[in-house]
């Protein structure tokens, strides 16, 4: 079992709670866990291996921010160490999209420089390197309804996320539309950037590029018989 | 994919080259392995059987739900203080703390340090006390236990499963990979018993219970550690560990209540961010005392959360006196923390973050803690990093997120009309941030180092070479200045021609010769072995490495008992005078890279090695 951390981040009316908890509820009871409150959740889902066809399980461990201006300068704390950031914004308010911007910008700027400053090969700098961004539009439902209340066009959206990389999608965690596939898709993402890191590490040291423990029977503690 | 199945390397069916046979056949798995021929009949039962076995594996994943909940809340209940084994373990932990060896008092990075190896070290023994229960009490490894305390196979192989041990310590945080202990345990008996469905079902479970009650054995041994720094008194904090002369009267003299400050002292950093924080809450509370309505406001908090609620305070505030005053270990005040999370979610309906932080700076600036930001770091750095994760994690960072909200408050995040009742020290208080004037020094980075390092083993390289009152504790990066035992210095002057010659690697090798110990008893009581007078253990080592690699012949040894040196030193010209006759030898690929290196030499370093075990 693979375990992510997962960071919510957006304005305070978004909905950003709303859309885990409909994520968490609706899903899988099979894989339900113990949480604290609704601001920490974890929940596994299940993802296919795209090569060997099988299943794998991966559990998100998701961390609730504070949306309020007045914590902004807080969030590091929160999304230090995180592998998957969902940035979420109104669809019916324009506004909230700029401070998902923000948030992008901020997310794309603290992490490029943490990882600018090591260039071990490191766990931590690894994950951060790839943090997986998903940018969600909630409340699809009140367009759905009026489409007169929409504010934010979905092509704007499309093409922020495609100019900054981004995964997008517009969903609505009232009627449970697109919630699950937000998740799936930041699975499926995040494994096959693990499955490349695998890769990698296995090819450098195919090539003799790291200093290489690996031919030493067990460990390098100081009980095993090699030295 | 088919899985692997033989019975039980005790069972009386259990036939090796059967079992290879068998275990690629998963239809036939469940009948006697000794007949090769089927009937259709055969088939048929094979393949009911194996319905069975899946119905059998479906029950008992159902039962494993079961036990994720009750049983483990069972375990952990039955689990109420450490065995006298690991008890003196934490004892001889305190000892060393307290030992005068520092040069300079223990910054709190350093003292952190110290603590998280041993709770590292701690981990690996719980988990090999605990895989030694195990094996004793469900007697299914009895051949292996019993091959192990003979001969110099069964050292390797015991030497083999301890690293894999310690290795699934080191790397997972989670040890729940019950083939990976199993097979180590195989590994024993040069056989390789495959494991039915069943088994590994049955080992995934033990190993599940295994996890449990490791985590509470560290739990307890947190509290330990604490408890017994009260019993002894706070002179185990670094300021007294410097004075060895008054050492004993402070002991005595020194009666006054745990607190967390005292950790603290020789970092005055934390304590004055504490203070400091500590006025800005108070003045906070004293701000908004008349109105409740205000404070919510100010805060942002939204309508549907319920704040007027006396229980509710009460509770809160009882919770909060626990954290602080109560409760001792890292580990018990962070389980308050996790109810006020559960309580404000549950009753104060604080949902999402959004309102949970500002109920919970609400509620620090209504009850105003007392020393809530010692408490805060105090469990962010003496809690056990590995188990400091998920949801713990999370409520710490909220704390810790509310008060760093409260701390960076200044003047003009303050409504105008309150700026006017602000007293002129007030106002001062308020002017700066408090992480502006206060920097505290950066323990992150020691921690991190401590997590990523091979902490050495305790008993084995740490007492062969170095005086006796270091243990591994302190071997980390930024390690406190070690006083030299002038003693050791003076000795090792005669013979310190043999000492140049050789370098630090060889003692390596002696303490793993001594690691192999073929005594299972000793084995299993390994990582304990501190637990005993180091002096004693020295005797032993001595012993030990005398028979393992019959070195008394050696003229220089010789020489030396005349001088009537001490075990110690014995022991370490031993190691010297063996490896001059081996030097040469030993040290010729010492340049080579692994890589470079020809089958042809790896066959001569292995007969090197040959040599050295010899």
């Amino acid at each position: 079992m693979l375990q992510f951390k997962l960071v919510l981040l957006g304005d305070s009316s978004v909905g950003k709670s709303s859309i885990v908890n409909r994520f968490v509820k609706d899903t899988f009871d099979e894989f339900r866990e113990s949480t604290i409150g609704a601001a920490f959740l974890s929940q596994s889902i299940k993802i296919k291996d795209p090569k060997t066809n099988q299943d794998v399980i991966i559990k998100f461990e998701i961390w609730d921010t504070a949306g309020q201006e007045r914590y902004k300068s807080l969030a590091p704390m929160y999304y230090r160490n995180a592998n998957a950031a969902l940035v979420v914004y109104d669809i019916t308010i324009a506004d909230s999209l700029l401070k998902a911007k923000s948030w992008v910008n901020e997310l794309k700027e603290k992490v490029g420089n943490s990882t600018d400053d090591n260039d071990n090969d490191n766990d931590n700098n690894n994950n951060n390197n790839n943090l997986v961004i998903h940018l969600v539009g909630n409340k699809l439902d009140l367009v759905e309804d009026d489409p007169e209340m929409r504010s934010v066009a979905t092509e704007d959206a499309v093409k922020y996320s495609t100019d900054e990389n981004l995964l997008f999608k517009e969903v609505s965690a009232k009627t449970d539309f697109n919630i699950k596939e937000v998740f799936q898709t930041i699975g499926e993402k995040l494994y096959e950037i693990r499955q490349k890191e695998l890769d990698n590490n296995n090819n450098k040291q195919n090539k003799g590029e790291i200093n290489i423990s690996l031919p030493r029977p067990s460990t390098n503690d100081s009980t095993s018989c090699c030295s | 994919m088919k899985p692997f199945y033989t019975p039980p390397i005790n069972s009386e069916l259990f036939d090796g080259k059967q079992a290879l046979k068998e275990s690629y056949n998963y239809e036939e798995t469940s009948r006697s392995p000794t007949s090769s021929t089927y009937t259709n009949t055969d088939l048929v039962n094979g393949i009911l059987r194996k319905d069975t076995t899946l119905n059998s594996n479906l029950s008992s994943s159902s039962e494993k739900e079961i036990l994720t909940s009750t049983k483990i809340e069972r375990i952990r209940s039955e689990i109420q203080e450490l065995p006298v084994e690991l008890t003196k373990y934490i004892d001889l932990f305190i000892t060393d703390l307290k030992q005068p060896k520092y040069v300079s008092p223990l910054s709190i990075s350093q003292l952190v340090s110290i603590f998280q190896s041993f709770y590292t070290e701690f981990d690996k023994s719980v988990y090999v006390y605990l895989m030694t229960l195990s094996v004793n009490s469900t007697n299914t490894f009895i051949n292996a236990r019993e091959a192990l305390s003979s001969g110099l196979n069964s050292i390797f192989a015991r030497s083999r499963s301890n690293s894999a041990t310690s290795n699934i310590n080191r790397n997972k945080s989670k040890r729940s990979s019950s083939l990976f202990s199993a097979s180590s345990f195989t590994n024993m008996n040069n056989a390789t018993p495959l494991l039915s469905p069943e088994e590994i079902d049955q080992q995934i479970k033990q190993n599940a219970i295994i996890n449990v009650k490791c985590t509470r054995y560290l739990e307890l041994c947190e509290r330990g550690v604490f408890n017994k720094l009260i019993e002894v008194g706070t002179s185990a904090t670094p300021v007294e560990i410097m004075n060895s002369t008054s050492n004993n009267n402070q002991l005595k003299n020194n009666k006054e209540q745990f607190s967390v400050k005292t950790l603290f002292k020789n970092t005055p950093e934390y304590i004055k961010f504490d203070k400091r924080l500590g006025e800005k809450v108070h003045c906070l509370n004293r701000l908004y005392l008349s109105s409740n309505t205000e404070l919510t406001k100010f805060l942002g908090i939204s309508d549907t959360v319920s704040m007027d609620n006396s229980d509710l305070h009460d509770i809160i505030n009882n919770n909060f006196t626990d954290l602080i005053i109560k409760c001792i270990s890292p580990y018990e005040k962070i389980s308050k923390l996790l109810n006020i999370h559960n309580i404000l979610s549950q009753k104060g309906n604080a949902t999402s973050n959004d309102d949970f932080l500002s109920v919970l700076i609400y509620y620090i600036i209504k009850l105003n803690p007392k020393n809530i930001f010692l408490n805060e770091e105090f469990i962010k750095l003496f809690r056990y990093k590995k188990k400091l994760i998920e949801s713990e994690m999370f409520a710490l960072t909220n704390l810790n997120a509310a008060l760093m909200y409260l701390e960076g408050l200044t003047l003009n995040d303050l409504p105008n009309h309150l700026k006017n009742n602000l007293t002129e020290d007030e106002c001062f208080l308020f002017k700066n941030k408090i992480s502006d004037i206060i920097t505290l020094p950066s323990t992150e980075n020691t921690i991190e180092v401590i997590e990523s390092q091979n902490i050495p083993k305790i008993n084995n390289k740490d007492l062969v070479n170095s005086n006796t009152s270091n243990f591994g504790w302190t071997n980390y990066t930024g390690e406190p200045k070690l006083i030299e035992n002038e003693d050791s210095v003076i000795r090792s002057n005669s013979y310190e021609g043999i000492k140049s010659v050789l370098d630090g690697s060889l003692k390596h090798i002696i303490s793993k010769v001594k690691a192999y110990n073929p005594v299972y008893q000793e084995t299993v009581v390994g990582p304990l072995n501190p637990v005993k007078n180091s002096l004693q253990l020295f005797a032993e080592v001595d012993k030990k490495t005398e028979s393992l690699l019959h070195l008394d012949s050696s003229p220089l040894h010789n020489k030396l008992k005349d001088t009537k040196v001490n075990t110690q030193e014995t022991l370490c010209l031993k190691c010297k005078t063996d490896g001059i006759t081996l030097m040469e030898e030993y040290c010729k690929y010492k340049d080579v890279p692994f890589e470079n290196m020809n089958i042809c030499q790896l066959r001569e370093m292995y007969e090197i090695y040959q040599k050295l075990i010899e």
